[in-house]
């Protein structure tokens, strides 16, 4: 079964009395499989954001039907559309969106706090320690965000998307507030997840990020343009250790 | 999210910010604990009028000339004997003739109030003596120059609290001083209880009155219940004595002391519910406080809500949790409020006379009040904050 199944998406913002309409997307069919690397790629403008919020349920279609593990989130009622984005979905944000004043653990509880079938405090306590030690990040628990570094804050984030087991994680240009180093760290990371059988879908400018994807999507003026298996993917792991081999001489 | 953990996230908000907090909640405490300052004081001074007027003696009935005519006075000394004699519901009675004179003693002379009383006047204004002996029926039959005086009086003219056996003048004559009435203080209008002298009532008749018509009768009803009985049957005596057809209105007019306590402390009565109100006013205003920086916390937290709706949180989870941290504050508020107050309340019953009665249910009532504040004005807000949309609300810097 797909995972998302979009089928001709517009998402169209009006002016309302009789102004511009703005077509951010404009007749998109997507299909995404379970297990999925997927980039998608677009100059700014081109909607990508757009697309990205509507399959997080962040945002919905003008017209057009999007399936997410066959559930018709078109049809959903906001709270059926929070619990989704609770359970199915986890995001990643360029800006890392963590609380702040907040440590690392209770960041990544969160979510967990937010889940309808509550779970004892211990057991919130636990699944979060298991999530951050899953991104490496198991000896910086009480640090708060501002203790951490960018790519640090970046993997708490990502613990955070996957600290409830979603069927997708949704990365907004996870790497566009990190150096080079960092962001060839967390794309390890998403190949490692990727390996062990988690679907990400990441919206990207970069070609340099985009190359570490099985899929690349690129999307122009609502449409998609081009969309096709990248053959070869770089093993963003060596590209790291020849990173910095080239930099600790 | 659980109710625990709300809580939680509350009194982490509030203590992240504790100046602010303790700036915001300041209304909140000013309020609350005006209010319960003012209606403490303002129960106390309704106690105090009721001990005041139970201090003029007890059970009271007390008939008097016709209210602003006291031209039409009939009362006589033969009225108080019919109530004597006939009233079943009285248990003492006592005609007296009041006058303000000035009195001459050994060491100086003083003005002061002269009461011409019955010896059933002692019973009815529970009088104790310090010295000596309490105006005799034989006094008051034989007209005899005694006088029974307080300790003011007694200081005022003969140097010190003593003076039985001495002799005072009133007018021309001379009384001898037989009994020295123990000391009452002042009541708490600040009139001077010890400032009598007593003297047989025939005598002060004779000797102060132009007319055979008294101040009043004074008058002990058998017990509180039967207050309201008692007065039916003296005002029947009364109007027979008086032959008043059935046609004609009292020429009288009867105190009730029930009724005096209850006319005294409704003006105390109103004056707390106003007081009470203006402090209110203070409670409202900290309320709209808290929904300012209630309104500034959601402005600065546009992001925080935006994270925690992408994780999953329904609009009613972030409702709840600013609803929480306005009432958690008004919460804390008003307990800080209670203290001080209490705080306050402890303080005047201790450095001054002001007195002062806390009810616990009050106490209650504004803790329940401080917390509806909190709901009222956290509300909007709330509802504020729930309405974000999520990629705006993630977009804000």
């Amino acid at each position: 079964m797909n995972l998302v199944l979009m089928e001709n998406l517009q998402r169209y913002y009006g002016t309302g009395n009789g102004g511009v309409t703005v077509k951010a997307l404009d007749g998109i069919d997507l299909k995404i499989l379970p297990g999925e690397f997927v980039a998608i790629m677009g100059a700014s403008g081109s909607g990508k954001t757009t697309l990205m919020n509507i399959m997080g349920c962040l945002d919905l279609p003008t017209n057009g039907k999007y399936f997410l593990e066959g559930i018709d989130v078109t049809t959903l009622n906001p709270d059926q559309i929070a619990e989704i984005r609770n359970l199915k979905i986890g995001f990643v944000f360029q800006s890392f969106n963590l609380l702040p004043r907040t440590t690392a653990l209770e960041n990544v509880e969160l979510p967990l706090l937010y889940r309808r079938n509550g779970q004892s405090t211990r057991a919130i306590r636990d699944h979060a320690k298991e999530a951050l030690s899953r991104v490496g990040l198991e000896d910086r628990m009480d640090h708060v965000p501002s203790q951490l570094s960018g790519g640090q804050q970046q993997r708490v984030a990502i613990a955070r998307a996957l600290v409830n087991r979603p069927s997708l994680i949704l990365a907004d240009e996870p790497t566009g507030n990190l150096d080079t180093e960092m962001s060839l760290e967390i794309m390890t990371l998403f190949q490692e997840l990727h390996g062990s059988g988690i679907t990400i879908v990441m919206v990207t400018h970069e070609p340099d990020i985009a190359r570490f994807a099985e899929r690349k999507v690129v999307v122009r003026d609502g449409k998609i343009l081009q969309d096709g298996p990248i053959p070869n993917p770089a093993r963003a792991e060596e590209v790291l250790k020849r990173f910095r081999e080239e930099h600790t001489l | 999210m659980k109710p625990t953990v709300l809580v939680k996230l509350s009194f982490r908000s509030i203590f992240r910010n504790r100046m602010r907090s303790l700036l915001t909640t300041l209304g909140i405490i000013i309020g609350v604990s005006s209010v319960i300052i003012m209606v403490a004081i303002g129960e106390g001074s309704q106690a105090q009028i009721r001990d005041t007027i139970n201090s003029m003696g007890s059970n009271l009935l007390v008939v008097l000339p016709p209210r602003g005519r006291f031209d039409a006075n009939r009362l006589t000394q033969k009225d108080a004997e019919r109530i004597r004699t006939e009233a079943t519901l009285v248990s003492a009675v006592s005609g007296t003739l009041r006058r303000s004179v000035t009195v001459v003693g050994g060491t100086g002379n003083w003005t002061t109030t002269v009461y011409g009383v019955e010896p059933d006047y002692q019973a009815i204004k529970q009088w104790e003596l310090l010295e000596g002996e309490f105006l005799s029926e034989q006094d008051v039959k034989s007209r005899r120059k005694v006088a029974v005086i307080g300790s003011t009086v007694a200081k005022n003219l003969f140097g010190s609290v003593t003076g039985v056996g001495e002799t005072l003048r009133i007018g021309n004559a001379p009384f001898q001083v037989v009994g020295l009435l123990k000391s009452r203080g002042t009541n708490s209008m600040g009139q001077d209880l010890d400032d009598v002298v007593l003297v047989p009532l025939t005598t002060a008749l004779v000797r102060l009155s132009r007319n055979n018509y008294l101040s009043s009768i004074e008058i002990s009803a058998i017990s509180e219940d039967r207050m309201t009985e008692a007065q039916a049957e003296v005002e029947g005596i009364l109007r027979e004595s008086h032959r008043l057809s059935d046609d004609k209105e009292n020429d009288f007019e009867i105190l009730n002391q029930s009724q005096i306590i209850e006319v005294a402390s409704s003006t105390a009565k109103v004056l707390t519910i106003l007081l009470a109100c203006i402090a209110g006013v203070s409670l409202v205003v900290g309320g709209i406080g808290i929904m300012n920086i209630m309104l500034v916390s959601v402005t600065e937290r546009t992001r925080e809500i935006g994270v925690r709706l992408a994780v999953g949180a329904r609009k009613k989870d972030i409702l709840l949790q600013f609803l929480t941290e306005s009432i958690v504050l008004s919460l804390l508020g008003g307990a800080i409020g209670i203290l001080f107050s209490l705080g306050v309340i402890a303080g005047l019953g201790k450095f001054s006379s002001i007195r002062a009665i806390v009810n616990p249910l009050f106490i209650l009532v504004s803790a329940g009040f401080a917390g509806s504040v909190g709901v009222f004005f956290g509300y909007y807000p709330a509802r504020k904050a729930s309405g974000l949309n999520p990629i705006e609300a993630l977009r804000t810097e």
